[in-house]
Parts: C-alpha cells; sequence; structure tokens
C-alpha cells in the first residue's frame, strides 16, 4: 500500500533488559521526507527504538526494513553506510577534540598514511553554510557552548551524507530561541529531502514541527497520530495514560523574613583561570521556592556546589539565618541546608550501599544512630529506613535491604527525596530534581517542594527545564555566563522573554 | 515475596564464594599445566604434594609451620582489606612489612631486651606497627593532599625502603659473619604458650593467635562502627561521602595508617616468632607485603575471609616448600598466588555472569509455570 | 670534558628504556587501558629477550643477533599484555589489579623457569658485543659526537624511531585519532562506527610490544646478567608517564628528566663532587623514586588522564 515511500519500517520489534520489556513488538512505518516525532514518558521506549534503528541494541524479535528492504543493523557503522544519523541527548563528542575532528572521526579522508583534515575542513565548512549552522570547526568541544556542540552533532550526521536523522530530546538543552532556531534547521533539512525522527516528551513542540507523531507508553506502540489533527491535551492523555494537568497546583507564596542569602559569590575554575560564578548575590526567604534557570554550563552547578561546600568559593559570603557559613564544613552546612544533588548516582547515592544505609547517609553520625563508643545502632537504621521507605512509597526489590545499584531511577531519586526533606533543614536546596523521571514521580516531587514551602522551609530550586521553573518556582533569577542577569516573576514573565535572559541578550539593569 | 528475596539474597552470596573458588581452581589448573610442562614425569606428584601441603610427608609437624607462614600474609592481607575497603590502593605492603620487621629487631636488641617480662616482646610489636603506619603516612599525604597516585605513591616508598634497608641493617644490626641482621635476644620472642603442645611443632607461637584477633577486630570495625562505615563510604563513592559531610582526606590517611600498622605488625610477628627469622642482604620486596594483595582478593575484601584466605595461601606454600624435593622450585606458588589475583580482577564480572545464568534458569523455570519476570 | 661524555652515554642508557616503556604505556592508556604491569613487561620479556640472544650465540653474529632478540622480546611482550587485553577488554577487569597480578607473576614466574632452565641458578648471563665503538663520520662531530655516538648502542636510535614513529602515529593518522578517541569517549567513538574493543586491542599489543623491546633495552648497557627484575623501571615509567600528562613532546621532557636523576644514581661514585658529599649510597639509588614522588606531587593537582581510562567498557551502558 504505503510501502514505496516508506523509508523505514519497524516490523514487531522487542528489545529486552534485564527486569524490564523496553520495547514490546512495536511496528511503525516512518514516511520518506516526513518529522515524525516519537511521544512518551522517560522509559517509554522511545530512546531504545532509536537505538535499535541506529543498531546499538540488536532487538530480541522482530526486524527492520529501510528503502522497502530488510536489513540487519548490528552496529553504527552499518546505520551509517544505510544513511541513517543520530544526535544522542547527551552528545556523543570527545571533550578535547576539535568539532573538526569529532565531525570526521570513523569516516577520515587519507592522504597518503597521514588524515586529510584540509578537505574534510572544506566540506565541514560547506555543509555549515548550506544548512545555517555556524560554528568554529577548530575550537575544542569544550570551549563551545552546548548550542554549538549540538550543531556539531548535527553536522557529524550531515557529513556521513545521512539520509535518516534521528534527534534524541534535542531541545532539553536549549534556549526557547535555539530552540526556534533548531526547528527551522530541522524544517529545512526535511525540505531538502532528509526523513527526521524526534524523540520527545515536549508536547508544545511536538505540535509545531512535527507531520506525524507516535505516542508509546511502557514499551508498546499506543498510537500514531497526524501532528495537525491533535492537541496536545490529547497527546499528554496518551502518553501518560490518564488525564494529567501539568500544572502545579499551590496557593500564593507567602515569604517571611530572609534564610538563606548569598553576596557576592565568586568562583573561579582552577585551570581555565575562568570566573565559572561571577558576583553573584541572591536570598531565599522562608516560605518561597526560588528557582535558578539558565542553560546548562553556565554556572550554576558550580553555584550549588559552592553553596553547598562541595567547591571551594574565591570570594564572597554565604549567610544562614543570619550566621556566616562560608568557611564552614560541609558536615555543619548539611545541618541547616539539606541537599537533592543534580547527579543521584555521583553524589546522592552509594550505590552499593543498601537502602538503609543510604537513608541514613546524613544522619548516621547522630546520637540516635550511633553509640558513644563508636558502634552503630542498627536498629534504628532499620526503623528509620522503613519509616520513610512507608512515609515516601519507595519501592524496591528486598525493602531495606535493596541495593540502591539495583532500584530504579525514580525510587532511587524518591529515597534522596526522602532523605533530604527528613533533615527538616532550614533550606532545602533541589537540584534537576526530576530529571530522568516519570510524569508520575514528577509530580510527587513538585508536590514535596511546594509542600516543605508551606511548612516554611526556604527552597532554592535549580532546574533546566523552563516548564519546571515557570510552574514550580515563586520567583526565578537567570544566569547566563556565571552572572545573573535577572530576578524575576514567573507569572509576569514570558517564556520568550525568559530565553533572552538565558541567551544573555537581556539583562535586568538594577541588579548591576 | 520475602522467601523469594531471601532465596536472591543467597544466590548473590553463593556467588561470591564461587568466584573465589573459580580463582583458586584457576590458579591450581595453571600450576599443574606448568609443572607438567616443565617436568612431565614428576609433575603429577609434586602438584599432588603441593596441593596436599605435604601432611603426609612431614605430619603434624607442618600444622606450626603453616601457622608460621600464614601469620605475616594474614597481617598483610587484612591491611589490604581495610585500604581497598577505603578505596585506597596500597601496594606499599612490603615497604610497610620490612620497616615493621627492622623496628621490631632494632628495638629488641636495643631497648626492650631490659624491660619487665611481657613488654619485652610487646614492645617491639607496638613499635613495629607504628614503624609501618609511619611508612604509610607519606604515601597518604600525597595521595589526600597532593591527589598524587597511591599505586605509585606506595611502590616508590617500597623502593625507597628497599635501599635504604641495607643501609640500615649495614649500620645497626648487620651480622657479618653469616650476612644478615643479628639474632634478636631469647626473650623478646614471642611466648609460645599451648602452640607447641596443639602444632606439634616446637618453635611454633601465639603469632596466629595475634594476627587472628586483629582480623577480628578489624572485621568489626569495617562492619560494625560509625569510622567503618565511613571508610566503606568513601571506598564506594568518594564524591558522595564527601557530598553527606564526610572528612575525605582524614579518611584516606586513616586508612592508609591503619593498613601500615597492620603490615608493620605482620613484619613484627614474623621476626620476632620463635623460630626465628632474619633479614638478609638483598635488594629484595618482601614477598609476605604482596601476598597480601592475594589474600585480600581471596577473602573478596572481608577481613574475616582473609583468615581463610591466608591459611590457604600458606598451605600452598608449605606444600611447595616440599615440592622441592621433587627438583621443583617452589616459585609454582607465587605463579598460583598471581593467577588468583589475575582471576580476582574480573571476580565482578565472573559473579554478574554466574547471577545471570542463575536468573535465567530461574526465569526459564518461571516461564514453565507461566509467571514472568516483569 | 670526558665527565660530560661520560654522563652523556650513561644518560642514554637510562633515558632510551625508560621513553620506550612510557611510550608503551601511553599506547594502553590513551586507548583507555590503565597499564599497571608494565614492570611485569620489562622483567618477562627481557628474559625471552636474553633467553633469546644466548640461543643465538654462535649461529647468528653483530647486532643481528641484537635486532632478532629485540623482536622476540616484543613478541613476548604482547603475549603477555594479552592476557592484560583480555581480562580489561572482555571480562570487565579491574585493572590496577591486573596489573598488580602481572607485576606478580612475571618475577616469580621468571625465577622458576630460570631454575628449571639452569637447575637451580636464577641468573641468566649475557654476552654483549653490541656496544659500538664509533658511528664512522657523526662521532666526529664535535660535543655531539662523543656524546651520542660513540660507545653506544643501536637501541639508542631505535628508541628514538620509536619516539618519532608513535608521535607521528597519535597525532597525524586515522590510527591514532581513533585511538584516542576510544580513551576519552568511548561511547562517542562507537556511535560513529569505532569498534572500541578492537582499538584496544590493537593499542594493547603495540605497547606490549614496545614495551617488551623495552625491556631488553634497558639491561643490556647496564648488566651482565639477568636476575628477575628491572629495578622498578616500569613504575617509574608509568610516572614518567603521568609527569608526561600522556601525551609525547612532555614525555620526552620527563622521561630524560627520571633518566637523569638515575643517571646521577647510579654514576654518582664516578663524579667526584658528588662522590665527595659523603651521602649514604641508599640516598643515591632511592633518588630517583623520591624524585618521583616529588614531582608528581608538583604536578597531580591536576589530572589530564584520559578521561575513559581504567573504566571498562560495556557495550550495553549507555
Amino acid at each position: 500500500m504505503e510501502t514505496a515511500e516508506n523509508i523505514i519500517e519497524f516490523r514487531h520489534i522487542t528489545k529486552r533488559f534485564p527486569g524490564i520489556i523496553a520495547c514490546n513488538d512495536i511496528s511503525l512505518n516512518i514516511r520518506k521526507g516526513e518529522i515524525h516525532a516519537l511521544l512518551g514518558e522517560n522509559g517509554a521506549g522511545k530512546s531504545t527504538l532509536m537505538s535499535v534503528l541506529f543498531g546499538m541494541y540488536t532487538p530480541e524479535e522482530g526486524s527492520i526494513a529501510i528503502r522497502g528492504k530488510e536489513v540487519k543493523i548490528t552496529n553504527p557503522r552499518v546505520a551509517t553506510e544505510l544513511g541513517i544519523g543520530m544526535v544522542h541527548q547527551h552528545f556523543k563528542l570527545v571533550q578535547n577534540y576539535s568539532v573538526l575532528q569529532n565531525i570526521v572521526l570513523g569516516s577520515e579522508t587519507l592522504k597518503g598514511p597521514f588524515l586529510d583534515m584540509d578537505s574534510c575542513r572544506k566540506k565541514v565548512v560547506e555543509l555549515s553554510q548550506k544548512y545555517g549552522l555556524a560554528v568554529d570547526p577548530d575550537a575544542l568541544i569544550e570551549n563551545i557552548t552546548v548550542g554549538q556542540q549540538q550543531r556539531c552533532e548535527i553536522l557529524k550526521m550531515l557529513y556521513r551524507d545521512a539520509e535518516i536523522l534521528i534527534f534524541d530530546e534535542p531541545t532539553a538543552v536549549l534556549t526557547p530561541q535555539e530552540i526556534d532556531e533548531l526547528m527551522e534547521i530541522m524544517k529545512g533539512l526535511a525540505k531538502e529531502g532528509h526523513t527526521i525522527l524526534f524523540i520527545s516528551h515536549k508536547l508544545e513542540e511536538i505540535k509545531r514541527v512535527s507531520d506525524r507523531v507516535t505516542v508509546l507508553r511502557r514499551g508498546k506502540l499506543i498510537e500514531t497520530l497526524n501532528a495537525a489533527e491533535t492537541t496536545t491535551t490529547q497527546m499528554g492523555e496518551l502518553m501518560v495514560g490518564r488525564e494529567v494537568s501539568f500544572h502545579v497546583d499551590k496557593k500564593p507564596a507567602e515569604p517571611k523574613e530572609e534564610v538563606l542569602k548569598v553576596e557576592h559569590l565568586t568562583m573561579i575554575n582552577d585551570e581555565t583561570k575562568k570566573k565559572v560564578v561571577n558576583d553573584v548575590s541572591f536570598s531565599v526567604r522562608k516560605g518561597e521556592i526560588l528557582a535558578i534557570a539558565g542553560i546548562d554550563g553556565n554556572g550554576q552547578s558550580e553555584l550549588i556546589y559552592g553553596l553547598t561546600g562541595i567547591m571551594p568559593i574565591n570570594e564572597g559570603k554565604i549567610m544562614i539565618n543570619g550566621e556566616d557559613y562560608t568557611k564552614k564544613s560541609i558536615r555543619e552546612r548539611n545541618l541547616v541546608m539539606s541537599h537533592i544533588p543534580e547527579d543521584r548516582h555521583k553524589y546522592g547515592l552509594i550505590l552499593d550501599y543498601p537502602l538503609s544505609y543510604n537513608l541514613a547517609l546524613k544522619n548516621y553520625f547522630k546520637p540516635e544512630f550511633v553509640s558513644k563508643t563508636g558502634f552503630l545502632n542498627f536498629h534504628k537504621f532499620d526503623t528509620y529506613a522503613d519509616e520513610l521507605i512507608d512515609r515516601f512509597d519507595i519501592r524496591s526489590g528486598q525493602g531495606r535491604i535493596t541495593m540502591a545499584r539495583s532500584m530504579s531511577g525514580g525510587n532511587q531519586q524518591k529515597a534522596i527525596v526522602a532523605r533530604e526533606i527528613d533533615q527538616n533543614a532550614d533550606v532545602l536546596v533541589a537540584v534537576q530534581p526530576t530529571r530522568g523521571l516519570d510524569v508520575g514521580a514528577i509530580e510527587f516531587i513538585h508536590k514535596q517542594l511546594v509542600e516543605q514551602r508551606d511548612k516554611g522551609k526556604a527552597v532554592l530550586l535549580m532546574s533546566f527545564e523552563l516548564d519546571e521553573v515557570m510552574d514550580v518556582a515563586d520567583r526565578v533569577i537567570v544566569m547566563f555566563e556565571g552572572e545573573i542577569m535577572g530576578n524575576l516573576d514567573p507569572k509576569k514573565v514570558s517564556v520568550e522573554e525568559m530565553g533572552l535572559y538565558m541567551a544573555g541578550v537581556k539583562r535586568e539593569e538594577k541588579n548591576a | 515475596m520475602t522467601v523469594k528475596a531471601k532465596r536472591r539474597f543467597d544466590i548473590t552470596r553463593h556467588t561470591s564464594l564461587l568466584s573465589s573458588l573459580i580463582a583458586v581452581v584457576g590458579g591450581l589448573i595453571i600450576a599443574f599445566i606448568v609443572l607438567m610442562l616443565t617436568n612431565p614425569s614428576k609433575g603429577l606428584s609434586a602438584f599432588t604434594t603441593l596441593i596436599t601441603g605435604g601432611f603426609q610427608l612431614g605430619g603434624l609437624k607442618n600444622l606450626g609451620t603453616l601457622f608460621y607462614f600464614a601469620t605475616p600474609i594474614l597481617c598483610t592481607g587484612v591491611a589490604m582489606c581495610v585500604a581497598f575497603q577505603a578505596g585506597i590502593f596500597n601496594i606499599g605492603g612490603p615497604g610497610q612489612y620490612s620497616v615493621g620487621a627492622l623496628a621490631a629487631i632494632l628495638t629488641s636488641l636495643y631497648f626492650s631486651k631490659d624491660l619487665p617480662s611481657p613488654l619485652t616482646w610487646i614492645v617491639p610489636l607496638i613499635v613495629a606497627t607504628l614503624a609501618g603506619a609511619v611508612w604509610a603516612f607519606i604515601p597518604g599525604v600525597l595521595k589526600a593532599y597532593f591527589n598524587v597516585n597511591v599505586v605509585i605513591g606506595t611502590i616508590m616508598f617500597n623502593y625507597i625502603e628497599m635501599y635504604y634497608m641495607m643501609h640500615w641493617i649495614n649500620d645497626y644490626c648487620y651480622d657479618a659473619m653469616k650476612g644478615q641482621t643479628r639474632a634478636i635476644p631469647a626473650q623478646c620472642k614471642l611466648p609460645q604458650a599451648f602452640m607447641p603442645a596443639i602444632t606439634a611443632n616446637k618453635t611454633a607461637d601465639i603469632g596466629i593467635i595475634i594476627a587472628i584477633l586483629v582480623a577480628i577486630c578489624a572485621w568489626v570495625l569495617l562492619e560494625k562502627t560509625k569510622l567503618g562505615y565511613e571508610l566503606k563510604a568513601c571506598g564506594k563513592n568518594a564524591e558522595a561521602s564527601r557530598y553527606a559531610g564526610i572528612k575525605s582526606k582524614r579518611n584516606i590517611m586513616i586508612s592508609i595508617l591503619l593498613s601500615g600498622a597492620l603490615c608493620g605488625l605482620g613484619g613484627g610477628l614474623t621476626h620476632l616468632s620463635a623460630s626465628g627469622t632474619y633479614i638478609t642482604m638483598k635488594e629484595q620486596l618482601a614477598a609476605e607485603g604482596f601476598n597480601g594483595i592475594a589474600v585480600c582478593c581471596l577473602a573478596n575484601n572481608s577481613p574475616l575471609g582473609a583468615i581463610l584466605g591466608a591459611l590457604f595461601l600458606a598451605f600452598l606454600t608449605v606444600g611447595g616448600n616440599y615440592m622441592q624435593i621433587f627438583g621443583f622450585q617452589r616459585e609454582i606458588v607465587s605463579v598460583i598466588t598471581s593467577v588468583i589475583i589475575y582471576f580476582a580482577a574480573f571476580s565482578l564480572f565472573l559473579k554478574q555472569m554466574l547471577e545471570k545464568m542463575l536468573i535465567k534458569q530461574t526465569t526459564e523455570i518461571n516461564k514453565v509455570t507461566g509467571e514472568e519476570l516483569k | 670534558m670526558e665527565m660530560i661524555y661520560f654522563i652523556a652515554r650513561y644518560f642514554m642508557y637510562f633515558f632510551i628504556p625508560l621513553l620506550v616503556v612510557s611510550i608503551s604505556g601511553m599506547f594502553s592508556e590513551r586507548s583507555g587501558v590503565i597499564h599497571m604491569g608494565l614492570d611485569s613487561v620489562m622483567v618477562w620479556s627481557c628474559m625471552w629477550g636474553v633467553l633469546c640472544l644466548q640461543w643465538l650465540d654462535g649461529v647468528v653474529a653483530g647486532q643481528l643477533r641484537l635486532l632478532i632478540a629485540l623482536l622476540f622480546a616484543g613478541v613476548m611482550g604482547v603475549l603477555l599484555t594479552l592476557l592484560l587485553a583480555v581480562a580489561a577488554i572482555n571480562l570487565n577487569a579491574d585493572q590496577t589489579i591486573v596489573g598488580m597480578a602481572l607485576n606478580t607473576f612475571a618475577p616469580a614466574f621468571c625465577i622458576f623457569f630460570a631454575r628449571v632452565l639452569q637447575n637451580g641458578s636464577e641468573h641468566l648471563s649475557i654476552r654483549n658485543d653490541f656496544l659500538i665503538e664509533r658511528i664512522p663520520v657523526l662521532a666526529d662531530i664535535p660535543v655531539l659526537g662523543p656524546m651520542f655516538f660513540t660507545r653506544t648502542y643501536i637501541t639508542n636510535f631505535i628508541g628514538i624511531a620509536i619516539f618519532i614513529i608513535s608521535a607521528i602515529v597519535l597525532n597525524k593518522t586515522r590510527f591514532g585519532l581513533r585511538m584516542c578517541a576510544c580513551g576519552e569517549n568511548p561511547q562517542a567513538a562507537e556511535s560513529l562506527g569505532v569498534n572500541v574493543q578492537k582499538y584496544r586491542y590493537a593499542a594493547l599489543i603495540i605497547a606490549g610490544f614496545i614495551g617488551g623491546m623495552g625491556g631488553l633495552m634497558y639491561i643490556l648497557p647496564v648488566a651482565t646478567h639477568y636476575s628477575q627484575t628491572v629495578g622498578g623501571y616500569g613504575y617509574l615509567a608509568m610516572s614518567v608517564l603521568i609527569f608526561g600528562q600522556w601525551r609525547s613532546i612532555p614525555l620526552l621532557g620527563a622521561a630524560a628528566f627520571f633518566a637523569f636523576c638515575k643517571t646521577i644514581a647510579n654514576a654518582y661514585s664516578g663524579i667526584p663532587l658528588l662522590a665527595n658529599l659523603g651521602l649514604p649510597a641508599a640516598f643515591y639509588k632511592s633518588l630517583p623514586f623520591i624524585v618521583t614522588l616529588i614531582a608528581l606531587a608538583i604536578t597531580s593537582k591536576h589530572d589530564h588522564a584520559p578521561k575513559a581510562s581504567g573504566q571498562p567498557y560495556d557495550k550495553s551502558m549507555r
């Protein structure tokens, strides 16, 4: 029937991982020249399906046909030969290589036994001009912005003459303006005859850019729709499987006295000598959620690390409840400031400790948990863990003795949130608290944050997700290149305006 | 639910043990092959001697010899466990061990021989322990405060020890006639107590008992105390430990000092032994230090397991010595040791593979009964 | 002046093997595998090289005997390094522990083997007739001639050649570009169709070959017999690698620096100024190790190691 124009056919693809079925009997046809969106929550199987197409995984069952011909895509090289390219969610770039080196890696041109970088450069420059992908080919990846890195990734595909382009969550790291540019680039590519597969969980974007959209849920294909004929509400319901409101219910904030006050904080990177955090001042009051917004890599993470004592600060002052905490140890800070860290595997959990040990990570030294002679009170460990598990509904295979490593991401995050909230500290710092979680868990965590606020805690939320910032926060500061660009009220500022602050185009003068 | 959970927990425990066993068997197979290749006619009998520890040949007397060989490597093995669990790869065992040995010898020669009775040997032991810690101190500081790779740091200190050892022996306790350190006074040797009686070996002493007690203490420390919780946390995830307010530099220092102290104690126990042990004038790193790594690998980093590991390796050492009757070199034991360490390096992989096999079996059973694993 | 020439020649004896072995380590680590077993590769290959020299004695004459032995040592180095390769690449092993296993294995096996071979004695003697008194023409260059082209070994020039070739391979060829990508970000390399395992194997084979030759290069000028040790040279080479920040040119400087310390350590008794200081021999002997630690303490604050080195690369992980 439509086989002629179907450039890709997924036929009954099933891919299992230990414990889960990531893709369950998925059949799907992609037409040549369309922008086809894959919509689903985290863990719905969309990335897995694309990884199968790109040869990163081999499916247990099913087959794939490209241009009507059945193919076995055993590794990315085969995919590349078939004209398939992929921009991964976490960019696959070698940090200390130049843009050009990253682009040619794997498909080098040679002159005799040596690399012929000049002819490669010519082709790259041509491509970047043709598609409006401005990037300096000789810049090192570690020195360019995330947006430029993404362009490098797109150039990588085009350099290999890819016809089928896969974008895995490409907008997560961009400002609203950069997202607009990307949409234009994608439309331009489609016009040139490329087929685009676009993974996202953001309904607005899908509606804006794609021709058709396929909804996945828990590894199963739910439905394929024409984007023009559907609404975001309908897509949202299909994605989650129930009626959802993506809006966070909360009363207006009733901020009281200042709890956390940061004055002229400056942090300098040891190696590059750059000021990653530059003269930042702000304060958080009891009963409000202050969000730090901005594109990844503009000093927000460093600011949090400086605040919580994980990284040293060079200048400035940190006051909590009127007391100077600038020089205090991490342990002392932990007593008044709990911290849901950005990277739950690196900082949040000791993966090879059981859940009960992890839940006690910030308490184990307190008198209830350890005797005066230094012996641990395991009974207390157990009862405390059971209480938190019960209260926050943390699910795991074997309860408190489960190794943190074997828990699901959502429950790992719940464990961290439970531990940090139960510290009952005056300040709660939450960094990217919902990253990689499904809608249910996101709702749960947002509710917890608002609840803490209403209990009179000062909540500092750092997030790269603009939607989250706009929904949850009472006040937003935007960071760009280590500086605060504006101190805004999310109810009074539009997403587009926020984007201008995030891109460093706009700046509130009174803050200077 | 709970029943199922318990069963799975047991499987992982068995796989740990199983991977240690695989390492041992692997080591023995390699040894067998090497022996057969070098002398096919006597290979088999030599191998039998090796794995039976020569008990038929030497009789019960060997139990004392076994304990004598097990004592130092138990100490260094526990030392490695303490360091590894805290994420510190202390390869400085040979240096710390030898410095402890020399400290014990010097203390007994120059100081403690005139002290009241039990102090004559207790004081040198304490000094040996401290000396081991001292030798670990600088690599520890370099690691904690200067980020110097701890393997390199401790190795360098092994070599520094190796060269200085000769200098020190020569200046302070050289017996030129025999080309080794001077004999320590009899009253400074470890007490023998009931040991000769139960091992049928006249020179057996209480060294092994001290070493086992130390291993048990180390286990309690790691598993039951706040310090152990912190040390292991640092070993498993240094970043998260810092985040939790644990002082990582302090922990690096504690673990490496403890580890060095245990190695030093091992050196002390060996060189105060009733049978009499000497340091010879040779530019050589003490094998006891490296064998601790094998003990620790066999024991899966558990000080209690180290007791078994040390006894096993000592058993092989005794066997290896008897094997010389057949004209084979006892270095074959070190070859086995290295194979055991080699296997231990991917024991995690072995464990996962075993688990996968076991889980596959259970899922297949489940499939038959119609309940699929979600 | 004669003194300076003497020191320069002595310096080369230490410099070349250190350089060569640290290049071996560089291949391994730039591809993403930590090579703690450099010392074992030296000890092991050195024995096979020496044995090969013995076998060929009287069969082949002159420098050819050395060249064949070098090749043989290289091949044996590859064999031992393959043990690391299998464990690190296929079995996700802890690479540091594998290295230590090899370091335990090599000396033990070599003692065992040598004793079996010679019925008891572990020392293997080396008949060294490879010293080149002077190279025609080049030896007549003032200053440089007596320093580098008289009383020299062919291994010195092979070592320099290895350095130049390795620098070109790493920086100018497709192989180098891909191999180093495997050490920095194997996921990225894999996504571009680079077979990470294959490149790591290739890197380790090269590392084994170079390291194996380095073992024989070490012993030739400095010893008359082989006794299952290379004086901790493998560990020094690892320090050179860290000190040289895993890059070719800095590596050259680092190797020169350590070789200089080693030269002082071994030749101090021939240098009146140092011999008269009255410091114990132990001090000079341990000098290279002490200096290493100081150098590392100064330079280790920032880690320039290849980002993926030491981490098992698991395809199924994203």
